[in-house]
């Protein structure tokens, strides 16, 4: 089965904050922008406004839901490996070393946590 | 308001002579809309090969890039073996998937006979509604008897294509509205 054997991983934008609105709120110029520069056409609003949804591909919110989400695809399509992309459009520096932070401090052993268990 | 007039044929008179009675309104009755009109015949486009509309050089950059700023677009195309011109399905083609996305588009349609008077309905519609385009429901079809001595010829005709920009122009301003309205709801 596909499921045993993925070695894919899932990947796309992340950004952590305080809250799905604060998250939203921060990254959403970045994304439009940078859009706007690579492919001619900005990012709509109402796709975005998604984007803390469980099966949307990007990954913005709370740290829980971003955990909550990584976990939701690890179940589906037993990836891996995971990677982010926290830099687009222009993040500044402080932004992206917080959010590093994050990963490292929060999620990171939220997720080890869980796949250890499953051992 | 961005609103583009695009003349889709590279040969033939009539579409341009409708085209520039739609750019001739829109300059009237609406002066503070920024109008360009786009005959395709003045424009070396390429062949669209599957790039990004703006890793293109020249006209065709130039083109491309002219329609995925507009606000609205009027579509004015001839009848070319019971479809649209080659030159406005490759215009088609150069752009994303959802380049009209947000967009009014509006269609005029030149024949030289009453029968292809569905095309439109059938060749051109499609292709914007898989674009996203929101479409203006009601096009303007000119028959070749309606035209004479490169005029149109018709008032019937010159009345409905000033609806047409009407209705053209009322829809981009209605969906503005609506759109801005949904996106205050978001906070971001």
């Amino acid at each position: 089965m596909i499921r045993h054997s993925s070695r894919s991983p899932t990947a796309g934008f992340f950004y952590a904050a305080e809250d799905t609105r604060q998250a939203l709120c921060e990254l959403y110029p970045r994304i439009n922008e940078g859009m706007k520069r690579t492919n001619g056409q900005g990012f709509p609003k109402k796709l975005f406004a998604q984007g803390a949804d469980p099966h949307n591909i990007m990954n913005v919110g709370s740290p829980q839901q971003i955990i909550e989400k990584i976990l939701y695809q690890h179940e589906v399509f037993y990836n891996q490996r995971y990677i982010v992309q926290i830099d687009f459009g222009g993040m500044p520096f402080d932004k992206v070393m917080k959010n590093s932070d994050v990963i490292r401090s929060e999620i990171l052993p939220a997720i080890r946590k869980y796949t250890a268990k499953k051992k | 308001m961005k609103i583009v007039g695009l003349s889709g044929a590279i040969v033939g008179k009539k579409t341009r002579i409708a085209m520039d009675r739609i750019v001739k309104t829109l300059s009237e009755k609406y002066p503070e809309i920024d109008t360009t009109l786009i005959d395709l015949a003045d424009y070396d486009v390429r062949f669209s090969d599957g790039r990004n509309y703006l890793d293109y050089e020249g006209d065709t950059r130039y083109v491309a890039k002219k329609v995925m700023e507009a606000d609205a677009i009027i579509i004015g195309t001839p009848v070319f073996q019971a479809s649209i011109p080659a030159s406005l399905k490759n215009l088609f083609d150069l752009l994303p998937v959802n380049a009209f996305r947000n967009k009014v588009v509006g269609m005029i349609v030149t024949a030289g006979t009453p029968k292809h008077y569905l095309m439109a309905e059938q060749q051109l519609k499609p292709i914007l509604a898989y674009m996203k385009a929101e479409i203006v429901q009601t096009y303007v079809f000119i028959e070749e008897k309606d035209f004479y001595q490169n005029k149109i010829h018709n008032d019937d005709i010159i009345d409905r294509i000033d609806r047409l920009v009407e209705d053209a122009v009322l829809l981009t301003k209605t969906y503005a509205k609506v759109h801005e309205e949904k996106e205050k709801e978001y906070g971001f």
